[in-house]
């Protein structure tokens, strides 16, 4: 298999953005990554393009991408894995560039989650995520999907809702200075413990904003990358897990063992361990969450997660920074474009370019776990320095 | 007719001093909660009467969903008679043995549900004395009115309604009067019953009462102007059960929340998980593993469709619990979720938490499953079973 290069990244800012549709976000964010390329890149250098996308605002997804871009002459494959989507979209473009069948491909994602009111919202997407006939009438909406875990492994590891609160301290504290970053604000741990409560042990500042955005990656086979970067950032190693959809056959909810299963195929295929990544772009759609992924993306051993965060590890400047872009939490989360960005984010912190550069890493590690929690994707991305 | 037990149901849910139903109660989950117990006791049950003086739901009610809640073989008749205290009184007269009879009041002054098993052998005999029908329409509900027409005045209903028919249906002592509130009867010479209910449910309230008193006596039920009259003999050889946990304020219920939104429903997805769900059978392959849902293709051994139904348990320990704060519009809430392990089976089983305010559920709690309407979807009830936590973890708490 060829080496895969990443040449140039590129997202348009997060936030409620009514003004612009699929067909005015998809061009933005082509037009952001292209010209992030070094060495420039024309539209027509592409050969192929992924577009992760969860919901269909605007219709056709594939067809709109064209369409919006002027990429009729190529072809566009949509790819939609729940909040996963994203690092699954990198992950079908390496494949096909690694393959050989393919040179220079493009990765895009995008939502609109502010395209419907509040109210019809949590049907759509429970719809999109529960068996119709059992889960679904019940009322398991995400945060809740989420939370049955959370409230397990703050049960059995001695979690208190202070650990979440830090999580969400520090990401919005990255996401001050981060200028494509949706919720851009400064919280205290009392003001998210006394926030109004939305599911269990998640408050509202527990939570991911709902946000509308696009991302793209540029992505080009080793040897061909030299026409568009001398500093590219290697996809090293890409991982798809699942696990059971519905909550009752998980056997331990402490865990998301999608996350595991993705993990273990990310680093066997990228030769290393968790001991090597150096930042990390994690899902952090719920605090609590964030603290499992440490475990089961191994950063930590179980149980190990609160001290991680206690300790500051994960803070800017901390030995493994998680989520310096201010993660879904305050970057925010429109699931097609949450994975694409999060690699665009480790794309310039593996080239020494971030907001909130954390040191001079080799090794980085983006994740996402989404629907019922039965599908992760993890991306392992290596600089050119180090 | 000999009944052999008695069961009396009322919700946990109080306002007024009344018992009031949950978001998740109807009348056919009132039904199985007031005659579930009284499957256990045996004989063989092959045929239900509900009665209830408004059914709240009429064309599409949920015969199969009753019978398949309390056990029933496939071949089990359900009737839903529309009617009140005389009408219960009938059918208890009227039926074979292996008849369970239920009456269910959803009244906001007093809901609750009783069941009685008819039977062969020892119980409590029941012998008719005469019945009277008349005409004296107090509360009129109209097809398709949200509200009941009500002649708002007691005297009337005393004096006109049930005065003769007391006296037409008495014997000389004061019988035990079941229709009616409990001063009215005092004034016409009867006795009152010290029930909740003086509706369909009073019948049932009235013989466990004798039952529980070991008294024989006779039972004069009214409703409008009609009126049925049995003697009860042998009163303290019937069994009474009672399915009644100390009151929760009803400000703590789930409330409907934010916009009226339809729940979208599937039929055939209603139609696939009917059987499993609401009888609450899972499927065991032959290498012994359950799989609930029912699964095709057995995830331990390959073998497709080669299992056979099993009876799940119904009581079982909180896994992991939620409460969802956040106004779903559609769903009533707060609520809370848990996922639940139950006794002595590897299955566990998601459900909404019944009965008990929506914070007050933890991990480790014991309960039980009950069926209750976990959902109404484009005006379609949707039943399925809600975990009960037992009264004594809530009685900690409190
Ligand atoms: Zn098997």
């Amino acid at each position: 298999m060829r080496s895969v290069a990443v040449v140039g990244a590129g997202m348009v800012p997060f936030g409620e953005l009514f003004t612009q549709g699929m067909k005015e976000l998809l061009p933005a964010a082509l037009r952001l990554a292209l010209g992030s390329v070094d060495e420039g890149m024309a539209k027509s250098d592409i050969q192929a393009a992924w577009f992760g996308q969860l919901q269909t605002s605007d219709g056709h997804p594939a067809g709109v991408l064209a369409d919006s871009c002027g990429l009729l002459d190529i072809p566009v494959t949509r790819v939609e894995n729940q909040c996963a989507t994203g690092n699954d979209a990198v992950r079908n473009a390496t494949l096909a560039i690694a393959s050989g069948a393919v040179d220079v491909a493009l990765v895009i994602g995008a939502d609109k989650t502010r395209e419907t009111p509040v109210a019809s919202t949590f049907w759509d997407w429970m719809g999109l995520a529960r068996d119709r006939g059992w889960d679904y009438p019940l009322g398991l909406i995400a945060p809740a999907s989420f939370a049955l875990h959370v409230a397990r492994f703050m049960h059995e590891h001695d979690v208190r809702p202070e650990h979440l609160a830090m999580v969400a301290v520090k990401n919005h504290h990255n996401a001050v200075s981060n200028p494509v970053a949706h919720l851009r604000m400064e919280v205290t741990v009392e003001q998210v413990l006394a926030a109004p409560r939305v599911v269990g042990p998640f408050g509202v500042l527990d939570c991911t904003p709902q946000s509308d955005g696009a991302a793209a990656l540029l992505l080009a086979a080793e040897g061909v990358h030299r026409r568009f970067t001398r500093r590219p950032v290697w996809v090293r190693g890409v991982g798809l897990g699942l696990d059971r959809v519905m909550h009752a056959h998980k056997a331990d909810l402490s865990s998301f063992p999608a996350t595991v299963r993705a993990a273990k195929a990310a680093y066997r295929m990228a030769g290393i361990g968790p001991s090597d990544i150096g930042v990390a772009e994690v899902h952090d759609c719920f605090t609590g969450v964030e603290l499992m992924n440490y475990e089961d993306l191994g950063f930590c051993e179980r149980g190990g997660a609160k001290k991680m965060i206690e300790s500051g590890q994960t803070e800017v400047g901390g030995s493994l920074p998680v989520n310096p872009s201010g993660g879904l939490k305050a970057k925010g989360h429109p699931p097609g474009a949450t994975g694409v960005a999060q690699c665009v984010e480790l794309f310039e912190q593996l080239r020494g370019e971030a907001v909130n550069q954390a040191g001079t890493p080799r090794w980085a590690l983006a994740h996402n776990i989404g629907g019922p929690t039965a599908v992760s994707a993890v991306t392992i991305l290596e600089g050119s320095h180090g | 007719m000999t009944v052999l037990a008695l069961s009396l149901y009322r919700p946990v849910w109080e306002l007024g001093g009344a018992r009031v139903t949950g978001p998740d109660e109807d009348v056919l989950t009132m039904a199985v909660a007031a005659a579930r117990p009284l499957i256990a006791v045996g004989p063989a049950v092959r045929k239900v009467v509900l009665v209830t003086p408004r059914p709240d739901i009429v064309e599409g009610f949920g015969g199969g969903v009753l019978a398949r809640a309390l056990d029933l073989g496939p071949d089990a008749v359900v009737q839903l008679r529309i009617g009140g205290a005389p009408a219960v009184l009938d059918a208890l007269l009227e039926n074979e043995p292996g008849t369970v009879v239920a009456g269910v009041d959803l009244s906001s002054t007093a809901a609750s549900a009783g069941a009685a098993l008819l039977g062969d052998g020892s119980g409590l005999d029941l012998v008719a004395a005469g019945r009277i029908s008349g005409s004296l329409p107090m509360r009129v509900g109209q097809a398709g009115h949200a509200t009941t027409a009500v002649y708002r005045d007691a005297r009337v209903e005393r004096e006109l309604a049930a005065a003769p028919l007391v006296a037409a249906l008495r014997d000389g002592a004061a019988p035990l009067l079941a229709g009616i509130a409990a001063g009215g009867a005092r004034r016409l010479g009867a006795r009152p019953s010290a029930v909740p209910t003086p509706g369909a449910a009073s019948v049932c309230y009235a013989l466990a009462e004798l039952a529980s008193a070991g008294e024989d006596a006779r039972l004069v039920a009214v409703d409008g102007g009609s009126g049925s009259a049995a003697d009860v003999r042998g009163a303290a050889r019937a069994r009474v059960l009672r399915e009644e946990r100390p009151a929760i304020g009803g400000e703590q219920r789930p409330r409907p929340g934010g916009d009226h939104v339809e729940v979208p429903f599937s039929m055939p997805a209603y139609a696939r998980a009917f059987e499993a769900k609401v009888g609450l059978v899972a499927a065991a392959c032959a290498c012994g593993e359950i799989s609930y849902p029912p699964r095709d293709m057995c995830l331990r051994c390959d073998r497709y469709r080669e299992t056979t139904p099993v009876a799940l348990p119904r009581t079982g320990e909180v896994y992991t619990c939620v409460t969802v704060h956040v106004p779903i519009p559609g769903i009533p809430g707060p609520y809370a979720l848990a996922i639940v392990s139950l006794d002595g089976s590897p299955v566990r089983v998601l459900a909404q938490v019944a009965d008990t305010p929506a914070t007050a559920t933890r991990i480790g709690d014991r309960g039980r499953l009950v069926l209750r309407r976990v959902a109404l979807r484009e005006g379609v009830p949707d039943y399925g079973y809600a975990f009960q936590g037992d009264t004594t973890a809530e009685a900690v708490r409190a």
